[in-house]
């Protein structure tokens, strides 16, 4: 008999190690590698034999509200066109920005995308994007709100194509402004004004019922939601290409901003979604939301499913003016690009127009999501369709006041310097000319000034 | 005959792999297949991050990596945030490990007294431990929600506070509240090994010191203690190694935030990775990360073996 079989210590001694490896794989950090072999295995466009198979990554696919639409569209895109096969590749919009960002670094990238607020510099910074200048005639370019351009141009190309229109305007509830003894056809028109509306509705609701909410978490979003009243204050955080962050105009739009979390006017910590539900259970007064508001608010309160109910009970605005003495938002698109690497650029850019600029997207897309459409021309041709007061305030109001941000590839780790101070203002009483002056000097170093 | 032949032929092959040397390539030749399998899903990227944390690479970078030698390391030296993340993962593996295990200690003690349906209590008390980090994670996000919490309504209720915290959206609580969800989550796990662990400990014991005259706490300090010492020992390690890199929860509760207050080194990690793209100093962070992770699992092996050696 062999000396060399295995004792019941010497198992239980292996079997320890086993766990500690175990525990170890648990561990392991997601590299790259790991990340790359579960990028799920896309057939991209191949221009085999009239047959082209066009690989299409969006979240509006994965989105209740508007995915049998979508599908919708493509289904007609491709009666149309014989022998193109769209393949629909749905992704949260959390999680999309990395699916593309990794299938493109590993050779393999969607050949039309879904994209918003940074992702077309980020893309574009990689060299993964088509520019898309010579796809598009002056007439089309004509046709879109110069903003919108804008918040789609990398280095003077332009990247993607904007698709539908959602920027933040002000909504106020006419039914709550009554009973709070406001008058509810005069919304706030200054900052000054908003102020003591706040307060009117603290004291009047004996702090039951908030003013406003404002997104003081950490994720990019909330960078957006504040940016048009950083805006308004007369701030300007990004200016001639470089950080601005610690002017005069930024202590004073963070002081409001601390000012109005520590009265309660804005509840700290919640993120939009949050505030939709304040505003239908008549918890929230005011609010900084897109043209889907109607929708979503509809959709936790059905009785606002009524257009008379909701416009009786609701209406929108421009913000409220501040020292920069004007109206004023941004850019809050959904745009649509075209990979460099794509076999048949002209069909995606025809598939882009459909998406974009067909009948069927405006009836099937635009109008049920909540959004306005991109272009003029459209909006003239239905104009029935939006003659309501939301989306008239929209086209003349508070479309033509947007502005782009300043986006880039650097954008993103930037704005994690920018949220941290936006956060220690809300959070602390540390002085906020220093919160300023660090943030500036950390946005120095991202933009290597 | 031949049958005779047949045999011996047969017992000389089987005796060969008796032969210390025949006996030790058989044993390579049997787990060669799953040393293979580890060495490609574990050993292979720890490798590989253990490179790419000698690169400069970031993902949105279109030139490509290039070398960066250990200018990543040299920069964590000046990285505030990563010392910030080093010291709350510290402080929330800390915490929670000593919350867990005095109240895991205290309901184990509990249930080992010939309680009415204690059974029945031992069940209940294990369904957090079978609740999976997210759910908690969102069950905890409205237990400490600033405007319909329970935790606001109970504190406001015994006059403890005057008005709602927003105890997700202030650095100096938002830790509190996390180490709170973890320790609900993390006690039952606790209180399972040391209610193993005396119901493992002969009664005969006990009784020979009530009979010398030892009261219930001698007896518990003399004789309840030492009995459950190494499972103390394995279980604190153990799940210190749980808690370092304990993502989910933290995620889906404040996702490192406020500020920095809640940003243990995972979440760090995970957002150097995943949303500035910047492998390459994501995986340096990893690197420094994964050996202190295989610290503590060494200590865990080495009590383990003595344990097992007692």
């Amino acid at each position: 008999m062999s000396e060399k079989n295995l004792t019941r210590r010497e198992f239980l001694k292996a079997s320890a190690g086993a766990v500690g490896l175990a525990m170890l794989a648990g561990c392991a950090a997601p590299t790259p590698q790991t990340v790359e072999k579960v990028v799920e295995k896309v057939v991209t466009a191949t221009p085999a034999a009239k047959q082209t198979t066009l690989t299409f990554f969006n979240w509006a696919s994965a989105e209740e509200v508007t995915r049998k639409n979508v599908e919708k569209i493509i289904a007609k895109f491709q009666s149309e066109n014989p022998g193109v096969t769209i393949k629909n590749v749905p992704y949260g919009f959390g999680e999309i920005q990395n699916q593309i960002i990794i299938a493109t670094t590993g050779g393999n990238p969607p050949d039309v995308m879904q994209l918003s607020s940074n992702m077309p510099f980020e893309l574009a910074g990689m060299s993964a994007l088509e520019p898309l200048d010579s796809y598009v005639t002056k007439e089309y370019l004509a046709d879109n709100t110069p903003a919108n351009l804008q918040a789609a141009t990398y280095q003077d190309k332009l990247y993607a194509i904007p698709w539908s229109i959602t920027p933040h305007a002000f909504w106020y509830s006419k039914k709550m402004m009554k009973k709070f003894g406001l008058d509810p056809n005069k919304p706030p028109q200054t900052i000054d004004e908003l102020n003591a509306a706040f307060k009117a509705i603290k004291d009047q609701s004996k702090g039951e019922v908030y003013g406003m909410g404002l997104d003081t978490t950490k994720r990019q979003y909330a960078l957006v939601h504040q940016w048009p009243w950083m805006l308004t204050f007369g701030a300007q955080p990004y200016k001639d290409g470089k950080p601005n962050f610690d002017a005069p105009e930024m202590v004073a739009y963070f002081t409001w901003l601390r000012e109005i979390t520590n009265q309660k006017y804005n509840p700290p910590g919640l993120i939009l979604r949050d505030f939709r539900q304040f505003s239908a259970g008549e918890k929230e007064v005011f609010a900084w939301d897109g043209p889907y508001f109607k929708g979503t608010l509809a959709s936790i309160n059905k009785d606002l499913l009524d257009d008379k109910v909701f416009h009786e009970t609701w209406a929108v605005t421009s913000i409220p003016k501040g020292k920069l003495g004007k109206a004023v938002t941004v850019t809050d698109n959904h745009e649509l690009a075209i990979s460099k690497a794509c076999q048949n650029k002209a069909m995606a850019f025809k598939f882009i127009q459909a998406l974009v600029s067909s009948d069927l997207a405006v009836t099937d897309y635009y109008i049920p999501l909540g959004s306005i459409p991109p272009l003029k021309t459209l909006t003239d041709k239905f104009k029935d369709k939006f003659a309501d007061p939301v989306s008239q305030a929209y086209l003349k109001d508070v479309i033509p006041s947007s502005q782009s941000l300043p986006f880039g590839p650097k954008f993103a780790a930037a704005s994690e310097f920018m949220l941290v101070a936006m956060q220690q203002a809300v959070t602390t009483n540390d002085s906020i000319e220093k919160i300023l002056k660090d943030a500036q000097a950390n946005l120095k170093i991202v933009y290597g000034l | 005959m031949s049958f005779k032949v047949e045999t011996i032929a047969w017992r000389k092959w089987l005796a060969r792999w008796h032969s210390p040397w025949n006996e030790t390539g058989l044993a390579m030749l049997l787990i060669a297949p799953a040393v293979a399998i580890m060495g490609f899903v574990i050993l292979y990227p720890l490798v590989r991050g253990a490179y790419l944390s000698t690169l400069n690479y970031s993902l949105l970078d279109p030139a490509g990596p290039t070398p960066a030698y250990l200018n990543n390391y040299g920069k964590i030296l000046q990285d505030k945030v990563f010392w910030e993340s080093l010291w709350n993962t510290f402080f929330f593996s800390g915490a929670s490990v000593l919350f867990s295990f005095i109240g895991g200690l205290l309901l184990a003690i509990l249930l080992d007294q010939n309680l009415p349906f204690s059974r029945v209590l031992r069940g209940i008390c294990l369904i957090p431990w079978i609740v999976p980090f997210i759910v908690v994670g969102f069950l905890f996000t409205y237990i400490f929600n600033f405007d319909v919490g329970v935790v606001n309504y109970i504190l406001r209720a015994f006059g403890v506070i005057d008005s709602n915290q927003p105890w997700l959206a202030r650095p100096n609580l938002a830790m509190t509240a996390v180490i709170t969800a973890n320790v609900w989550n993390q006690t039952p796990f606790y209180m399972l090994m040391f209610l193993a662990g005396l119901q493992s400990i002969p009664s005969e014991l006990k009784d020979a010191a009530s009979i010398d005259g030892a009261n219930p706490l001698q007896v518990f300090w003399n004789i309840t203690i030492p009995h459950l010492q190494n499972i103390m020992v394995i279980t604190t390690i153990l799940m210190l190694i749980r808690n370092f890199n304990n993502f989910p929860l933290i995620w889906v509760m404040t996702q490192g935030g406020p500020i920095y207050s809640t940003t243990t080194l995972v979440i760090y990690i995970f957002r150097l990775a995943f949303s500035d793209f910047n492998f390459g100093y994501a995986a340096t962070v990893a690197v420094i990360w994964l050996v202190m992770l295989m610290v503590m699992t060494a200590l865990y092996v080495r009590r383990f073996e003595r344990e097992i050696a007692l």
